[in-house]
């Protein structure tokens, strides 16, 4: 992830990110495999307070998952039930 | 020569000469009608003479001229002669005209029965009469000086009549070819009075036009024609206000980055990022300005090479986020109706430069008139649409001001002092009717909202 040039690549291979799934994607890589929460999430990603109603956060992890993870054969993006998402590469 | 007088010329003349040549075959049948009936009577005359003289006993040569003489004739100069088989006289009246006849004469009346010749003025009638024993030829001449008189008055009259037919003729056919001609004296007139007037293209207002003939059809032709350039002038003077209303969106934009820039110092890595941005906002500028000109110019349809799948969602986010550029105070969320799991559903087939003046147009005006309230953008897909609905808390358009909106230079009172046109509604319908989409406002939870649906799926294939 190159934050200077906003690119993405994975395996070598570009990916186009929207602005809000590339911060959502930073702020997932930054807190290094930690569980980030759906509340967390929205307001570090959308400035928004939590409880606002909004489905942003699933709708764009869900984009996500589609760019990053669905074309390659290992998850990135992972989901701990009831607490929210993180990023890890799994060990295939 | 106007079309008026060349008509009637025309009719005249076709009319003349249909009738001298009715009128010389009247006058043919006239004249021949009337030599048979002299013929006739010479034909009678003969036969009766020779009746007389060959059946009566009593009557000889002698008496039958004195007979002859006596009687009163409805032929003029009349002269008969009678002669026998072997062409001696039998009979000869007593007249002064002498009837030359010969052999040869004689020989063609055996064989023709009767002939008919004209001697300087006399008309002779040769006859051959046989009845038992006796043979006669029968030569009978008169003047038809009658006739002559006759013939010279029916050419008289004839002659007038065509004279006096072809004025009238020429009278009426001028009159009514210019009856005829009037809805095209009209027309002329009223392109006459256009052509004076530059860039008024006025229709033709007549009851010609009702009519079903090739002057209401050339009329309505001229009346489309002025229409459509009519149409042509509003769409060239539009464009003009047009392009200077789109241009000021994003020169504004560049502004204000170059302000913000100028605001304090900046490192030389700074100042190059800020004008590699400005060279971009300048690139889409001029794309702009050209897709502008390649619409309001041609009015054609949405050009193939333009068009690029794009995503729709992150077109909303990136208007989004310079709105929120250029107006720090206003929030502005992007909310998904029954989202789709892959973002690849939000992608459309359009014009991409085009879609995006028309959202940043609805987001910068929803910025603009509502009055700091957030702006929410919200995106649904069904089956066969994609709706994107711009959403501001501002004052809410009467239903007056509502059916007016997309007319070309109207303000709604909100506009406040608001810089404005009154054409950025009506670029931005243009562009969502031209991607087959539609666009309406109303109100939706007491709020200013345009929704804005395209074909989408099966539906825009």
């Amino acid at each position: 992830m190159n934050l200077s040039n906003k690119e993405v690549r994975r395996a070598g291979k570009l990916i186009r990110l929207s602005q809000k799934e590339f911060l959502l994607l930073e702020t997932l890589l930054k807190a290094n495999g930690r569980v980030l929460s759906k509340a967390e999430l929205a307001e570090k990603v959308w400035d928004m307070d939590f409880d606002t109603g909004t489905n942003s956060v699933e709708v764009y992890i869900n984009f996500l998952r589609s760019k990053i993870d669905k074309p390659f054969d290992s998850k990135l993006i992972h989901t701990r039930s009831g607490f929210g998402y993180y990023l890890k590469e799994e060990q295939s | 020569m106007t079309l008026r007088q060349r008509s009637a010329i025309v009719i005249v003349t076709a009319v003349m000469l249909m009738l001298i040549a009715f009128s010389v075959l009247i006058y043919y049948l006239l004249v021949n009608n009337h030599r048979n009936q002299f013929h006739s009577i010479l034909r009678d005359k003969a036969i009766q003479t020779v009746k007389l003289l060959d059946e009566v006993k009593e009557v000889d040569s002698t008496l039958l001229s004195i007979i002859d003489a006596q009687t009163l004739h409805e032929l003029r100069d009349e002269k008969t002669l009678v002669l026998d088989s072997t062409g001696e006289i039998v009979y000869s009246s007593a007249d002064d005209h002498r009837i030359s006849w010969d052999k040869n004469l004689l020989k063609r009346i055996r064989q023709e029965g009767i002939v008919y010749f004209s001697e300087g003025e006399y008309e002779t009638a040769g006859i051959f009469y046989s009845e038992g024993s006796i043979t006669r030829f029968i030569l009978v001449a008169a003047k038809d000086a009658g006739g002559k008189q006759l013939f010279r008055r029916w050419a008289g009259l004839l002659s007038i009549s065509v004279v006096v037919i072809l004025l009238i003729i020429l009278l009426t056919s001028y009159f009514f070819a210019g009856r005829a001609l009037e809805p095209l004296s009209i027309l002329q007139r009223h392109i006459l009075q256009s052509a004076a007037a530059p860039h008024a293209f006025t229709e033709l207002k007549s009851e010609l036009l009702h009519s079903k003939d090739e002057i209401a059809s050339l009329a309505n032709s001229y009346n489309e024609l002025m229409r459509q350039l009519q149409q042509y002038d509003a769409q060239q003077k539009q464009f003009i206000r047009f392009a200077s209303h789109e241009l000021r969106t994003p020169l504004a934009v560049l502004m204000s980055q170059i302000e913000l820039a100028l605001m304090r110092d900046r490192t030389e890595e700074e100042y190059r990022e800020l004008l590699y941005s400005l060279r971009q906002e300048h690139e889409k500028l001029a794309e702009l300005i050209a897709r502008l000109l390649l619409i309001f110019r041609s009015e054609q349809p949405l050009q193939k090479e333009k068009l690029s799948k794009f995503s729709v969602y992150e077109l909303v986010e990136d208007c989004c986020a310079a709105i929120q550029q250029q107006y720090p105070s206003i929030r502005c969320t992007l909310q998904f109706i029954r989202p789709a799991t892959d973002p690849d559903d939000y992608s459309m087939l359009g014009d991409e430069v085009l879609i995006k003046s028309a959202f940043d147009n609805l987001l910068s005006n929803a910025a603009k008139y509502g009055e700091g309230s957030p702006i929410t953008v919200k995106l649904d897909l069904d089956e066969q649409r994609l709706s994107i609905e711009i959403i501001n808390g501002g004052t809410l358009l009467s239903t007056q001001e509502a059916e007016q909106l997309f007319q070309p230079f109207f303000r709604a009172a909100n506009k406040g002092k608001q810089p404005g046109s009154g054409l950025g509604l009506v670029l931005v319908e243009k562009v969502v009717l031209l991607h087959g989409g539609t666009i309406h406002y109303r109100v939706s939870e007491e709020k200013n909202s345009f929704l804005i649906q395209f074909p989408h799926g099966s539906a825009s294939q």
